[in-house]
């Protein structure tokens, strides 16, 4: 079953400054990318989706019952949060962070069944990092340790994750090896929203692309839909798009010191 | 949980503490001691009958108690020190951090001199601990954000405040009879506490252990930031709570049993992370295990050292210090 995870008429202030403001938004399957320039409220964006920040209009919807009603537990069944960059914290092996994922379903006294372990090991072979199980956390590169957090998600049994600039920190390849990770993940059903600041990033494995600015929606729609125009005008920088094979499209920044020969 | 390590530090503990019954003024054969203990618990095995008053009386009356008195001590110290590191992210941490001991010395010097019966001591040490958490949660409440840093401010004041309070207390105490037992009561002394303190506090005690033991898979999620946590089931504000006010409970009652005993709370923890790793479902267990072993080695040396019994806490410092020292060259191991 495919999870909806939907939001009408938010808005959120911070210090009565508004920063998210009329926001209407539906996720259900598929890649999602937000693209925004610094500050446009892309983060504050996912916090509410996530339930972490409390809405001050409007209400976040998962499968159709309000968020503030069901519960942190209850929504971390369903719905993850792969975090970006993790402050130092304590060398746990992967396969401990991993298992953090069956918290909301363990009961509150007993340890870990062994079922619990076993889904663990399961998403851990899916992402093809069951090799690093017993490595510390802290130790494996920082496209293995993405990886260790969405096979947490997994570990979740969530239907949504949403990712807050998930390549940020990782290196080409392992940007990329994610982003086909995250498409394969989606053709199996599971729902992504993803935070970058890579309009290419949207360009490749998202089906469609949120734009936002000034903590408002400005363009929400289908991959192949964006322009060179709408980048413009949320980045303020000339941008311009280019067709290479089979229908994918790079972005190119219109540096003017230089000229592009294309 | 794995149980392996937990057993072996178990067999560990029991260990020592079986030696410990067998050292001190008049030592004891430690087979004997053991075959003593066996007799008694199972009924079984041989003891020579004109034996047993002695043993009876050296084992069970007067070295028992005091030898479950440091397992308590340095158990509880060492579990809410490895609890308060996982709680704040931070390895500087100690039980002491959001002023628990030097509220608890405040309670301990103020009861010493104004109150006397020694059960309103340890109530008024108790209390003097929790008054000053109280006061850290509440400087750190006054600011309105919710971080561990201002916590961890709210405590630093909280503890120099109470501790210059200390000090007050002692220009006002009988510098004859009343400031030398505040003095000795502050460097922590493990001969104050009678049996029946002992086992009063002993419960608390292993409840609060037990209770943190029951927490710690919860610690490791909140160890990855509040907002992961959050997002992984937990409700943050409780579990927080929940951890400080164990952690600080027993704590206290330490400060009941034996005075202020430093450096237990802190390379313990660091301890026990180099041998299982970060993971608190071990990590609290041997812990707990291990501060016990350690505190009892500490209490064995300072009891049999010099003719004179040396304040424990001046031995875990000077133990502790090269100790750590040892420990420091791969305690980062757990941390990166």
């Amino acid at each position: 079953m495919m999870a909806t995870l939907s939001a009408r008429n938010l808005g959120f202030s911070y210090h009565r400054t508004p920063v998210i403001s009329k926001v209407d938004i539906q996720i259900e399957g598929g890649v999602t990318a937000l693209l925004g320039p610094n500050g446009s409220g892309k983060t504050t964006l996912l916090k509410l989706l996530l339930g972490l920040l409390k809405p001050a209009h409007g209400q976040v919807f998962l499968d159709g019952v309000d968020l503030q009603s069901l519960g942190h537990r209850q929504a971390a069944k369903r719905m993850a949060y792969v975090p970006q960059v993790h402050r130092e914290a304590f060398a746990y092996q992967v396969e401990d962070v991993v298992l953090m994922g069956r918290m909301p379903h363990a009961s509150f006294l007993s340890p870990y069944s062994r079922e619990d372990r076993e889904q663990a090991r399961e998403a851990m072979e899916r992402l093809g990092i069951l090799h690093l199980a017993r490595r510390p956390y802290t130790q494996v590169s920082g496209g293995e340790r993405q990886l260790a957090l969405i096979a947490r998600a997994m570990t979740q049994g969530a239907q949504v994750f949403i990712m807050d600039e998930p390549t940020n920190g990782l290196d080409y390849g392992n940007q990329v090896r994610l982003l086909e990770r995250l498409q394969t993940l989606a053709q199996g059903g599971l729902s992504f929203i993803f935070s970058t600041h890579h309009p290419d990033h949207a360009l490749s494995v998202a089906d469609r692309v949120v734009m936002m600015s000034q903590g408002q929606i400005l363009r929400d729609g289908d991959a192949g839909t964006i322009d060179a125009e709408s980048l413009e005008a949320i980045y303020g920088v000339d941008v311009r798009l280019f067709h290479v094979q089979s229908g994918i499209r790079v972005c190119v920044p219109g540096l003017r010191l230089r000229p592009i020969a294309c | 949980m794995k149980p392996i390590p937990i057993l072996i530090f178990l067999a560990l503990l029991l260990g020592i503490a079986l030696v410990s019954l067998s050292l001190g003024k008049y030592p004891l054969p430690v087979g004997e001691v053991a075959a003593f203990l066996a007799w008694k618990v199972t009924g079984l095995g041989h003891v020579q009958p004109e034996r047993i008053p002695l043993l009876e009386n050296i084992v069970l009356q007067i070295r028992f108690p005091r030898i479950l008195n440091a397992c308590l001590i340095g158990g509880a110290l060492s579990v809410s020190g490895a609890s308060y590191q996982a709680l704040f992210v931070n390895p500087l941490v100690s039980p002491g951090l959001l002023g628990v001991l030097a509220g608890a010395s405040f309670g301990a010097a103020l009861g010493m001199v104004f109150l006397k019966s020694w059960f309103a001591v340890q109530t008024a040490t108790f209390l003097g601990g929790i008054a000053a958490v109280v006061l850290a949660l509440f400087i750190a409440r006054i600011y309105q954000v919710r971080s561990t840093l201002m916590l961890v401010l709210g405590g630093i004041i909280s503890g120099a405040f109470f501790t210059a309070l200390v000090s007050i207390v002692k220009t006002l105490a009988d510098p004859y009879t009343q400031l030398p037992n505040i003095t000795f009561w502050l460097m922590g002394n493990l001969t104050l506490a009678d049996r029946a303190t002992i086992l009063r506090m002993g419960v608390p005690i292993v409840l609060g252990i037990l209770g943190l033991l029951l927490l710690s898979r919860q610690l490791n999620a909140l160890s990855m930031g509040d907002e992961e946590a959050r997002s992984l089931g937990v409700h943050v504000e409780w579990i927080r709570g929940l951890v400080i006010l164990l952690a600080t409970l027993i704590s206290t009652l330490t400060v009941v049993l034996g005075g202020i005993i430093g450096w237990v709370g802190l390379i313990i923890p660091h301890t026990a992370r180099m041998l299982v790793g970060p993971n608190n479902e071990s990590l609290l267990p041997v812990s707990a295990l291990l501060g016990a072993s350690y505190l009892l080695l500490v209490d064995d040396l300072s009891r049999t050292l010099f003719t004179v019994e040396v304040p424990i806490g001046i031995v875990t410092s000077l133990v502790g210090i090269p100790f750590f020292l040892l420990v420091m060259k791969n305690a980062r191991k757990g941390w990166q």
